[in-house]
């Protein structure tokens, strides 16, 4: 298997866009892709104040299937794993945030802000609507602090547990103080009148500290630079970050610029060593889409990743999703198996019902080519090629495509 | 697929190699386990309307259209909503009052804190004993329910009413199942691949086709509510490994024509609750199963102009079986309310430990919910 297929499998969302690419021309195109053209139609006018539960359960439901679809569809692939690896990160729930028109506002800042400095990501997230209803920044206010955004921004966002004390999370929830959510529009606005303005101490920095100086501090922050090149790295390589190694010192050179970072990462060949991450429900679901060129996404099958456990906008917590092995288990590949069947029943498969049998199992190893195929897998493909629908539901279900 | 190919199918996982223990979930269950059924009233029930203070003169002021006159008598001061007939004659704990002091009013914010027992870990408080002690659990309703998050390895889902299928091609399945086995010797992620796709070919097979074989004594109704206790029924008399139960059940969201829509809702659920009850009466069962009946909030103590009520706090929680100890536990305070609604004066987490504490095994609460003190008097 070749090093450029292991980049597509891991940062390209599962297809080989490009297939005669070497590994150096795969991440420059990867990482390139403000350089592409995005002729995809962008998020869906839904509305910011939520119509009433039963509408707004069926526009999130809408705005799941607008982004799957997008992601099914992009030349521009990084972009959107990126968007979804903040996703995951800033986990932000719509259980709470009830808010289709917000909760896609949130969904493009991730998206244009993602491959930037991450410190411009974080500032750019505490002026979000979504955000301020999501961790009660809006109730956080000069004489009645309320801290939950300030904690997890410390312990999740940024530094990590074990790296502040809870002076800090005080003093940071006054630095944050004054925004609020304005109507008609649900728009973020800062009121002074609700600021703090005092002098505070958050970590090493002291005095009058406006919020967007601390935001930018802790971005770059030795603390942060582990945690989030490690979040980086586990997402793509599927391991935690190797001891000694230099992308946290490149982070805080480079000013956390994540595009930089992961353009590195991605021509590590510590990464063409990685054991590689397990597939999420929706990463399989999205590399099967593409590799079927199935454009048309069902409800019915972003209910089925709902009862999987993972469906965009619906964090089970602040804590994000599953990773890794937590993903496997009898019911998770159960509701892999009907999801790859389901899928399989509706895309379009004429060109594979028009070859001869003993051609179709290669024609689908070569649709599947970033993908690694064990001779077993190959045998059984062979063999059971006489019906297109079970060949294609058989290999997207194989233990093969369960590992990036 | 049919019968014979089932059958098929099933031969072929026992002849297969073998995937490592527990192919349906051993240990089965044993002579002395208990059994939870948690069930979930799902959409706010009106605990108010549910068991009525019938001295309490706010009641009907607070109420003038809503309020439930001439119910059955549950001791001098209470009584219970007439269309709980079967429930009034069994010996069911009620616990009113029951809450949460960090109040939402979101369907789902309630509902993942109560499932999660306010921690707002991905584990739910039922997975998390599951995980510990390796217990099986099984959700009826929509997919897995938060409440038994952490205890994936040994879960199985139905959406719905019915035991999920295998896909229903055997050659798909028989495929599957021999790349799987192949990669058990793949470093971890392989035999966690391998261990899990065996685990789910054999025992949902296995699920599916005892359920079928148990002849059950009762019939249940012909209804969402009672297909789901049904299942439980089944896996209960098989004597499936299963201790965890976590069934959904109803639209209890009553904004308008509550009159009409709980009282439907409650016939559903006394039918299906009275016809599982008997069920486990005629298995011996009654000492070992416990129901654990519940809601995301309760409502509010005024009507709405739709004739019905919007989304409160303090709700109704109720335990049938076990060692519980039937009567009402608790009462409603109608004269200080909280910004409207009714407060609590049990914390639903001092319930949940009294559960784990003693109908699981002593100390279970410390392990699941350390710190929380487990609500006295309500089980022996």
């Amino acid at each position: 298997m070749s090093q450029a297929d292991v980049l597509w499998r891991r940062a390209g969302l599962g297809t080989a866009l490009r297939p005669g690419l070497d590994a150096a021309g795969v991440r420059d195109f990867l990482v390139g892709y403000a350089n592409e053209p995005d002729p995809l139609p962008g998020p869906p006018p839904l509305p910011r104040i939520p119509p009433g539960v039963l509408p707004t359960v069926l526009l999130l439901g809408e705005s799941a299937r607008w982004w799957i679809g997008r992601m099914a569809v992009t030349q521009r692939p990084l972009e959107e794993w990126l968007t979804l690896f903040w996703h995951r990160h800033f986990a932000t729930s719509a259980a709470k945030v009830f808010s289709p028109g917000l909760m896609l506002a949130q969904n493009q800042t991730l998206r244009t802000q993602g491959g930037g400095r991450f410190g411009d990501l974080l500032k750019a997230l505490l002026r979000d609507p979504a955000m301020l209803i999501w961790l009660d920044l809006q109730d956080n206010r000069a004489g009645a602090p309320n801290e939950n955004f300030a904690r997890e921004l410390l312990e999740l966002f940024t530094v990590g547990r074990g790296e502040y004390s809870e002076p800090d999370v005080k003093a940071l929830a006054r630095v944050l103080t004054g925004w609020r959510l304005s109507l008609p529009g649900l728009q973020a606005q800062f009121d002074v009148r609700r600021h703090d303005a005092g002098p505070a101490r958050v970590l090493e920095l002291t005095g009058e500290l406006p919020a967007d100086r601390v935001l930018d501090y802790l971005a770059v922050h030795p603390a942060t630079a582990r945690r989030l090149t490690g979040r980086l790295w586990e997402a793509l390589a599927g391991e935690p970050l190797p001891p000694g190694s230099e992308w946290p010192a490149l982070w805080r050179r480079c000013h956390g610029d994540v595009l930089t970072v992961v353009r590195a990462m991605l021509g590590s060949p510590a990464l063409l060593a990685a054991p590689g991450r397990v597939q999420s429900p929706l990463e399989l679901y999205v590399a099967a889409l593409r590799t079927l060129d199935v454009r048309d996404i069902g409800l019915a099958q972003v209910h089925r990743l709902f009862a999987l456990g993972e469906v965009p906008f619906l964090p089970p917590s602040v804590k994000g999703w599953r990773q890794g092995l937590e993903w496997i288990h009898p019911l998770g590949l159960l509701d892999r198996f009907a999801l790859m069947e389901d899928l399989v029943a509706r895309a379009s498969l004429e060109s594979f019902e028009g070859l001869a049998v003993e051609r179709r199992a290669d024609a689908v190893a070569e649709r599947l080519r970033c993908w690694p195929l064990a001779a077993a897998t190959r045998r059984e493909l062979a063999t059971h090629a006489g019906s297109v629908r079970r060949l294609w539901t058989l290999a997207l279900c194989a233990p093969d495509l369960q590992v990036a | 697929m049919n019968r014979r190919e089932f059958l098929r199918n099933c031969a072929l996982g026992l002849t297969a190699a073998a995937l490592g223990p527990a192919l349906t979930w051993e240990p089965a269950l044993a002579a002395g386990d208990t059994v939870l059924v948690a069930l979930h009233l799902v959409g706010g029930n009106d605990g108010l309307n549910t068991l009525i203070p019938v001295l309490d003169p706010l009641y009907k002021k607070m109420r003038p259209t809503l309020a439930l006159t001439n119910v059955p008598s549950l001791g001098a001061e209470w009584g219970l909503h007439p269309a709980l007939q079967q429930l009034h004659e069994l010996p069911v704990t009620w616990v009113p009052g029951v809450g949460r002091p960090d109040h939402d009013r979101s369907h789902f914010r309630s509902s993942d804190l109560w499932q999660t027992a306010g921690t707002d870990h991905r584990d739910g408080w039922l997975g998390a004993l599951a995980r510990r002690h390796e217990l099986a659990s099984v959700s009826v309703g929509d997919g897995l329910a938060r409440a038994l998050f952490g205890g994936e390895a040994k879960a199985l889902a139905f959406h719905g009413e019915t035991i999920p299928e295998l896909p229903g091609d055997p050659a798909l399945v028989g495929a599957l199942r021999r790349l799987y086995a192949g990669r058990a010797h793949d470093g971890p992620v392989g035999e966690a691949l391998a261990h899990s796709c065996g685990q789910l070919l054999t025992v949902v097979g296995e699920y599916r086709e005892r359920c079928a074989a148990v002849k059950l004594g009762e019939s249940f109704p012909d209804n969402p509510t009672g297909k789901r206790l049904e299942l439980v029924a089944r896996l209960l008399a098989a004597g499936l490994p299963p201790r965890l139960f976590h069934v959904a059940v109803g639209d209890f969201d009553t904004h308008e024509n509550q009159l009409q829509r709980q009282k439907d809702a409650f016939r559903e659920l006394d039918a299906s609750l009275g016809a599982f009850w008997r069920e486990v009466q005629r298995l011996g069962m009654t000492d070992r199963v416990l129901v654990l009946g519940y809601s995301e909030f309760g409502r509010r103590v005024q009507e709405n102009a739709s004739g019905g009520t919007d989304h409160g706090a303090g709700g109704l929680a109720f335990l049938l079986g076990g060692k519980a100890r039937a009567g009402v536990h608790g009462h409603w305070d109608l004269e200080r309310l909280r910004d409207g609604d009714l407060a609590h004066q049990v914390d639903y987490r001092s319930l949940y430990a009294a559960v784990l504490d003693r109908h699981f095994r002593p100390g279970a609460a410390r392990e699941v919910l350390p710190g929380v003190v487990a609500a006295a008097g309500l089980l022996e």
